[in-house]
Order: C-alpha cells, then structure tokens, then sequence
C-alpha cells in the first residue's frame, strides 16, 4: 500500500473525505478564504493600494467556521511584516479579528509560516494551505497540500474536503552533490525534470545519497517538486523505484525569468522556469538572500563566507532576510549579521520578506534581481519593467559584489 | 553686549563682528546634506539653473534613507539611482546607502560639527544642534541653489530660552521633555527662532537626548535648536574642548521669550491625534487601546533608546495581537544593540527588528495601519495619514513609556 | 510681472500641515502637475478637480507646516494658484513658496473678511481688496521680492549663469 493511500485511507483514483490535521492562513495565501468566511473582499474594495469604496464594508453574510477545524487552524502572519500597504493592513487587521474572534492559535513576526508549521507538525499528519510550498513539510514525511482559496473557504466552513488520492511516482536519490553545487541547484533541477511526470501524483523520494541530505535541503527539494502540479512531494522508507537521480551529476543552475500572465497562472507556471546551468552572466542591480529557500542559517553562513570582508558593488543593493526567529538569532550571535552590515547589505527582520512583492528589495523599471526566492515572474518584486532570476545563495552572494549573476 | 548660540555662529560662519536678529546674511554652509526623497529634484533643479560643476563638492554629503530598503517600486529605485548619478556627476563623494537614518549619521558620522552651519533638504535637520551645530532644513530648489553658488542667505533668528533644572524622574527622558515645551509653545510657537536649551538638567543629559530634544524643536517650527558644547560634546565630536567651548551663549545674551520648568515636575507625555501639538500627560490618554508600537527613528532610535525599551522588554512579551516594531537608527547602534543583547531581548519579546531606515515615520513600510487602528511611535509626526490610512490614528511618545505600552496592549505609564 | 491680480478664494484652516498638502507617498510622482491631482486630499478631496488657475487661498496661522517637502507649494502652483494669503506661514514652507515664484502674503485681517468663493484682488506690496474692505499689507524685503520677479530661483540663478557663459 502506498504512503499516501494509508494516509488518506483510500486508494488511489477513489474520492475521499479528509480533514487535514493542520490548516495554514497567511497574510499572503490563504488569507482570501478567511475574507470569503467573513464576507469581506480585499480585491473587490482596494485597486491595487488605493482605497476604491468602504473597504470594511461587509459585502456578503459571515460564514460559521466549523467548530471542528478551529483547533487546527494556525494564523501566520509572514508575508508583510511588518506590513508595507493599506492593502495588506487592511488583510492583517481582518485576519486579528478572525483569529480573535474564533480563538484560533495566531502567530505573527516569528519568520514564514512554512518553517513554523514544520516544528508542529507530524510524520503522517497533512498539512493545508492555500500557498505553493506546504510540501516544505514533507521533508519529515508529512503530507503538504495546496488547496485554492475557494477550497480552503469550504473546508472552513465544513471541516473536511473531498479529495481524490493521486497514485504515487518514486524517485530515489543518490550520489552526491558536487563541490559548490548545493540542494536549490538540485531541488529546482530535479523539478525541472518532473513537470510531465509529476501532474496531479504523490512523489515520494528516497534518500540514497552518500552521506545523506540534511532535513534543510529535503524541505527545499519537497517545496520545489510541487510546483511542478504534484499532489504532494515527501520523502519516505519505500524501496520502490520509478526513476532515479544522480546528485552528482546536477550542476549549479540560474531559473530564468518566467513570463507573466496574471500572477495566479504564472505563480503556477515557476515549475517551467528555464534552467541555464552553463553561459549565462547577468548583470544584477539588486539582490536578495533570504525567504523559506534562502534564508537557512546554513544559507546564511554560505553567504557571510563569500561577503567577509568585502563590499558589494557600488549602486547595487543587498537585502538578507531570515527564515525565522531562531535563525536570526543564531545570525546576530555568530555575527554574520556584522559581516553582512560591513559588506553593505540591508537587514530585514524574519519572513518572507523579498520573496514576493512584499513590502521592501522591491525593484524598478529596467533593474534585474538576483534572488534565493522561489518566484521569478514578472512583476513578482517591482514593476513589469523589472527581471528576477532565482538561483543559490552561493551564486546571489557572488553577484552581489561583482554585479553579474552567472554559473560556472 | 551679550549674543546667543545661533548669533555666536553665524558671526563665526560669515566674519562679522556683530550680528542682530532680522539682519540678512550670507552664509557659506559647512555641510550640505541631501536624502533620497530629494536626490531627484536636487539634480533636476541644478540642471534647470544651469550649473555645470558645484562650488561646494566637499562640503555635500547624501544619504540614502527614507526609500532605502526601497518600497514603491514605480519611484523608490529611480531616487535611488539619482543619488549616486549626484553623487557620480558632481564629484560629491560622501554617498551613503542603507547605512542609517541621515539625521542620525549626520553627528555619528561627525559631518555636522560643534560650531558649524549645516543645512538639509529635510525638516528635521535642527537635530544636530543637540551638538551645538547651527543647522535648518531647506527645499531642494534652495539646496541646489546653494551647491552651486556655495551660499545661501540666512536671517538672523530671535531666540527662545529654555531652562530645565534638577532631575527627571525614572523612566521620564528628554522625548517628555520636549513634548511638554511643544504643549506650551504650539506648532508655531518657535517659528523663524532659534531654540536654546540650558540647564543642569541638559548639562547632565547624554548626547542622545540632546540631539532628541533638538529634533522635536522642529515641530514648534523653529529655524534651529542649539544646545551648548561641553565635555559631552567633545567626547562625542571627538574634539578638544578648547575648540568648541565657545559655543554657548553669553550670560547677557538677548532673548525673545524664556521658558522655565523644574525636570522633576515632568510626567510622560504623548502627543495625541492629530497635531503634534496636541500634547497630553499620560494620566489623560492611558488605557488607550493601541494595535502597534514603533521604537525608532532619528527622534529615538539611539543605543540609549533602544537600552531603555530592552530593559522594560527584557523577559516579557507583547500583548497578544500587539504590532511591535524596532528600528535602530543606524547600522552602528544596531551593531551595539546585538552586542549588549538588546535585538535578542525585542526578538524574543515579539518585535520585528529591521534595517535602520526611517521606515514608518514617514510612511514608508514597516507597520502600516488600516482604518480605525492606532500606532504608538517614538518618532516625530502624527499629522493624519502619515503612518496608516487617513482614519487610522498617531500618539507619539518616549521609547519607555512606548515599551512599557506594548506590554500592556494599552498606553501605559512607564513609571509604573 | 503683474502689481495686481484677483482670483476666487478657497478658504483653509489654521496649520495645514505638508502631508496635507501633499501626502508622502506621492513624492515619487514624476511630475508636479501629476502631484497636484492630490493636492489637500486628506482634507478636502474635491479641491484639486475643482480649483481654477489665478484661484488664491486664504489660510489661518502656521500654514506648510511640517515637513520640507518643497512638493507643497510646488503642488500648489501646478494647480494654477499661484498666491496664499496667511495669518502665519511656516518657515520652510515660506522659502520654498518664494523660490517657486509664489505670492506669499502674511496678514492677519483678510481671513474673517471674506468667505470661500469671494473674489479678492491684491496689489502687491500695499493693500488687499475684499468685499469693500481694503487691507494694508507690509512690504516684502527686496531680496525675496527680487526672486519672485525672476519668476522664482531657478529662473534666477540660470539666468546668471547663461550670462556668464
């Protein structure tokens, strides 16, 4: 039987009822449910961040939430914090409301709701949320799924939502990964390959490389993978094998810029953003390090061993994030923070920070982002005039001095 | 006959013997400083006038601050990249990005010295008279007129005397200080003077709170704050004081009003929706339910602000649902707060820390507020709409009576 | 160069403040023109639709207040008033005004003597004319005036520095 059928109690291709034991709202995804719920619309009320009528205005009767759910619900605030748009301050003050009034577990300013559901979360248990990358989760083997808002809005009211269990594809890793190549070089490599074999299927990896991945880079792996329109990824104990990977023979990758449709379809389509592992330099006015994907405090260490001592180039901008509290902590006690002011960076505080057309690293007309964020759409941290490619620490952290992004 | 600080220096500044308040003068400012809101138009305006080189290249320096990190794509990069096309074209070679608030950088970086002019393309630029520097914001189209001519016309200021004697209380600073003189004087109350601060109260107030007090003068609308230099002064210019002692006003100097308070009759105050002026002690306003606290800014965004917020936060969190920011003023406070253990006591107390900028103050990222929500701040400007929407609301306060309300979820003594 | 104008009045209170004048985050408009759509929106949004070239405002004390923004007056030209009569201006918000080639009239008595609509006339440097009333004003120093003439500093310096080659 496989991992998922015991999972969701069902084989695969049969419909089933589940109610999954974590439920995830942000301020970003997730948090267009909730409004559903309250009968309020940020959409509807704020044209992009101008205020167009009475935004508090109730547009519709408030939903119950179902008495069954509220203990399983965690509100995270990550996205914006601390808030950067009459937009999203709008979002932050109806989701207290909610999370008050339900009294639902609410946590704010601790660092990105992934890294936070991780510690709270079981082997076996599933995990909802409305973003891309709840399958974080899966590198403890716990089942991270992606709901859209208006699914989420209807296991809120609920308490279950019906699914239908997807079959499994196994692909076993091994090897190891070669000196300077690192687990985002492997993770956005190996999703690559997916996009056909993946669509709508549970992958389970096994992890047969040499020396073994460390949790830190399962998660990147699982998150990536399920761009690609997987059900879920996790790695799990299976011996079964559909396909393999050598990690050894991944190279260092830069992820292109992808084109934009509206955000919805090209949040979607990062699983199709063209690899260049060989003949690419580009030049960069701004970078950033940091988010669920970069901002590790392995991540961290990797950046302040290339930045110590030196300056980035002049004109460029430099901004770190960090994954959570803790890992900013440990930044501020190993003074890599030191090393990162020193070099010319700006600081920001825990979250997702410059993933995602949050509120500062934003760029402008004709500028180019070199970023450890998941996203590189247009339009994703600045203007439609604006380029993001998405690579590793190692990679942003070299540009960031010379001012060109390219792969060995 | 007897001159006060402001006259002191601007005779220095223009080698006049003797100078009167309402007499124009030329002065030839020593620093010339210009933020990012600005860098655009200052070169636009340069260009306009026709200047080809500045006379004063030496004398400018630029700080990127208020759009730094940046926030409004479609405008914070384009000022952004002004600055260094400034800096690059006209040969101005102190450019600093993402390295603190200017106001803040202007006396740690020691560009706005004791005894000197500075002028700024920002209203808070009295701030460096906590060092006894003669310093007033001007508009872009007055800074670039002064780069290129290397002068600017100044009129001499009547001056306004403030004495403070004795001790202030516990957990009471020099933000409640200033907010008390700015109860008695109004948003217009120091228009055109120079304000000057004397005392055993300021003669025993560290630096920070000088340069605090001289800052929040602008709200009176003064032309400039002056304090005067003494062993403080020269410890933190790193000047000897034979240098600067003569910086202080004569014991006949002539004044147009003079205020006097005793420092122990002085409780928390807290500027309240929505003037600035709008002062209240805080037996008035506490128990007033509050969404957010900021601790920041060139107001209170020094070591000793953020020492005075981690000893009221140190093992505590804030209340549920409460919004806590902190921003250090610049990357060297924010180095000191790590080393002392400040930014592990916010963090665990629930606080956002970021990047030193001035963020909120000026409605830039970093806590906006929705309608109907109220921030308390450190900083200092409460006029509607600055932080939030147009119906969200402002207090302003000191950084123990701001710490002490983020505990409570409510404004709250300090003191307590 | 006119000695004398007369325009609508639009009527503001006491201490209206730069952010009211012009809110912060428009600052990264491109133009003055583009700003001045905005121009006292938190106070009175229908007034930069509305307003007409050669319209004046009459203010209460403190007027500009707060921040150096020079976008204020800046704004408030682009909407084609071009002079504000004020109880009191605040200090940065006066120099900016002057340097914008702005009429900036201080004087106490105009304010109670009329009502948002009336049509006022100035003669500049003597008097105010409103509703019968005629109001002495004092004479601005030569070296502002000297600026205004010019049509504003910009004009000034960069008539100097064509002529000097």
């Amino acid at each position: 039987m496989e991992y998922i059928e015991k999972v969701l109690g069902m084989t695969a291709g049969v419909n089933v009822r589940v109610s999954p034991d974590r439920i995830l709202i942000t301020d970003g995804p997730g948090h267009e449910a909730a409004e559903k719920i309250m009968g309020l619309c940020t959409e509807a009320a704020f044209s992009g961040n101008v205020l167009k009528g009475d935004a508090d205005a109730v547009l519709k009767s408030p939903e119950q939430l179902s008495e069954s759910v509220k203990d399983r619900i965690s509100v995270i605030f990550d996205h914006d914090v601390p808030c950067g748009s009459f937009s999203n301050a709008f979002i932050q003050k109806h989701l207290i409301s909610f999370a008050k009034e339900n009294a639902l577990e609410f946590t704010q300013a601790e660092g990105v709701g992934y890294q936070l559901m991780y510690s709270k979360i079981n082997s076996g248990e599933i995990l909802a949320g409305c973003g891309q990358h709840n399958s974080f989760v899966g590198a403890k083997g716990a089942i991270g799924i992606s709901l859209s808002e208006d699914q989420m809005a209807g296991l809120l009211t609920e308490g279950s939502i019906e699914l239908t269990v997807p079959e499994t594809i196994h692909i076993t890793l091994k090897g190891k990964l070669a000196e300077g190549v690192s687990a985002y070089d492997a993770a956005l490599s190996i999703a690559a390959k997916l996009i056909s074999a993946a669509g709508g299927k549970a992958i389970e990896y096994s992890d047969m490389t040499e020396g073994g991945l460390s949790e830190d880079d399962k998660k990147l792996i699982c998150m990536f993978a399920q761009r690609c329109g997987a059900f879920c990824a996790y790695f799990g104990e299976g011996d079964v094998k559909d396909a393999e990977t050598d990690l050894s023979q991944i190279r260092q990758v830069i992820g292109w810029p992808a084109e934009a449709l509206d955000e919805r379809s090209a949040v979607k389509s990062q699983g199709t953003v063209k690899l260049m592992d060989s003949h690419a330099d580009v030049s960069v006015n701004a970078c950033f390090i940091g988010g669920c994907a970069g901002g590790r405090i392995e991540d961290l260490r990797i950046a302040a061993g290339i930045l110590k001592g030196k300056r980035i180039k002049r004109e460029l901008r430099l901004t770190i994030g960090f994954v959570d509290n803790d890992t900013f902590l440990k930044a501020v006690h190993e003074g890599l923070i030191d090393i990162f002011f020193d070099a010319g960076a700006q600081v920001t505080n825990p979250g997702c920070a410059s993933c995602r057309s949050t509120s500062i690293g934003v760029i402008g007309d004709g500028e180019v982002l070199a970023t450890t964020g998941c996203y590189s759409y247009r339009g994703c941290i600045g203007t439609d005039n604006s380029s993001v490619y998405i690579a590793s620490v190692g990679s942003v952290a070299k540009a960031a001095l010379t001012g060109v992004l390219s792969v060995n | 006959m007897g001159y006060t600080i402001a006259e002191k220096i601007l005779m220095r500044n223009t080698g006049l013997d003797h100078v009167e308040p309402g007499q124009i003068v030329m002065t030839k400012p020593d620093c010339c400083m210009i933020h990012d809101i600005y860098t655009d138009f200052v070169v636009k305006k340069i260009d306009d006038m026709g200047f080809k080189k500045l006379a004063i290249p030496e004398k400018a320096v630029i700080f990127l601050d208020h759009l730094c990190p940046t926030n409004q794509a479609s405008g914070d990069p384009v000022h952004y990249h002004r600055g260094f096309e400034l800096s690059n074209r006209f040969g101005i070679e102190r450019i600093h990005a993402g390295e603190g608030i200017s106001h803040t950088l202007m006396h740690e970086y020691r560009y706005a010295l004791p005894g000197t002019v500075a002028i700024a393309t920002d209203s808070h630029t009295p701030t460096y008279g906590g060092g006894g520097c003669f310093c007033t914001g001007v508009g872009y189209t007055e800074m670039a007129a002064t780069l290129g001519s290397g002068e600017m016309w100044m009129k001499v200021p009547e001056a306004i005397k403030i004495t403070v004697e004795g001790t202030l209380q516990k957990n009471v600073s020099a933000k409640d200080v200033i907010l008390t003189v700015l109860r008695d004087l109004r948003s217009d109350g120091g228009t055109y003077k120079s304000m000057e601060f004397m005392g055993d109260t300021f003669e025993n107030m560290e630096m920070s709170g000088r340069f605090t007090i001289a800052n929040m003068s602008l709200e009176a609308g003064c032309k400039t704050a002056l304090f005067a230099a003494d062993e403080k002064t020269a410890e933190y210019f790193d000047m000897p004081l034979s240098e600067i002692e003569w910086v202080r006003a004569d014991e006949d100097a002539v004044y147009a009003q003079e205020l006097y308070y005793k420092a122990e009759d002085i409780v928390p105050q807290l500027s309240c929706p929505q003037g600035v002026d709008n002062v209240h002690s805080i037996d008035e306003v506490k128990g007033t339910k509050i969404n957010e606290v900021y601790i920041g800014s060139c107001t209170n965004g020094s070591l000793d602000d953020m020492r005075v917020a981690a000893e009221i936060l140190e093992g505590k969190h804030v209340a549920p649902y409460l919004k806590l920011v902190v921003i250090p003023a610049s990357i060297g406070i924010y180095k000191q707060a790590m080393k002392l253990g400040y930014i592990d006591t916010f963090v665990k107390a629930g606080a956002s820390v970021s990047h030193p900028c001035c963020g909120l103050c000026c409605g830039q990222p970093y806590g906006l507020m929705s309608d109907g929500e109220a921030v308390l701040g450190t900083n200092n400007r409460n006029f509607i709409g600055r932080m939030g929407t147009v119906r969200s609301l402002i207090y302003l306060s000191s950084p123990a009576t701001a710490a002490a309300s983020a505990i409570a979820g409510v404004i709250t003594d300090p003191r307590a | 160069m006119e000695y004398s104008f007369s325009g609508r009045i639009w009527k503001l209170p006491d201490d209206v403040d730069t952010d009211t004048i012009i809110p912060g985050r428009y600052g990264v408009l491109p133009t003055a023109k583009e700003m001045s759509k905005h121009c006292l929106e938190p106070l009175r949004p229908e007034l930069a639709s509305t307003a007409r070239p050669g319209d004046i405002f009459v203010a209460g004390k403190n007027f500009g207040c707060g921040s150096s923004r020079e976008f204020a007056p800046e704004c408030i030209k682009a909407l084609g008033v071009n002079c504000i009569i004020a109880k009191s201006f605040a200090r940065i918000f006066y120099r900016n005004g002057i340097n914008n080639g702005m009429f900036l009239i201080e004087c106490d008595d105009v304010y109670d003597e009329c009502k948002e609509g009336d049509t006022l006339t100035v003669e500049v440097n003597k008097c105010i004319r409103v509703n019968g009333k005629e109001i002495a004003i004092k004479e601005m120093p030569e070296n502002l005036f000297e600026i205004i003439k010019n049509g504003g500093l910009v004009e000034h310096y960069s008539k100097m520095n064509r002529q000097e080659g």
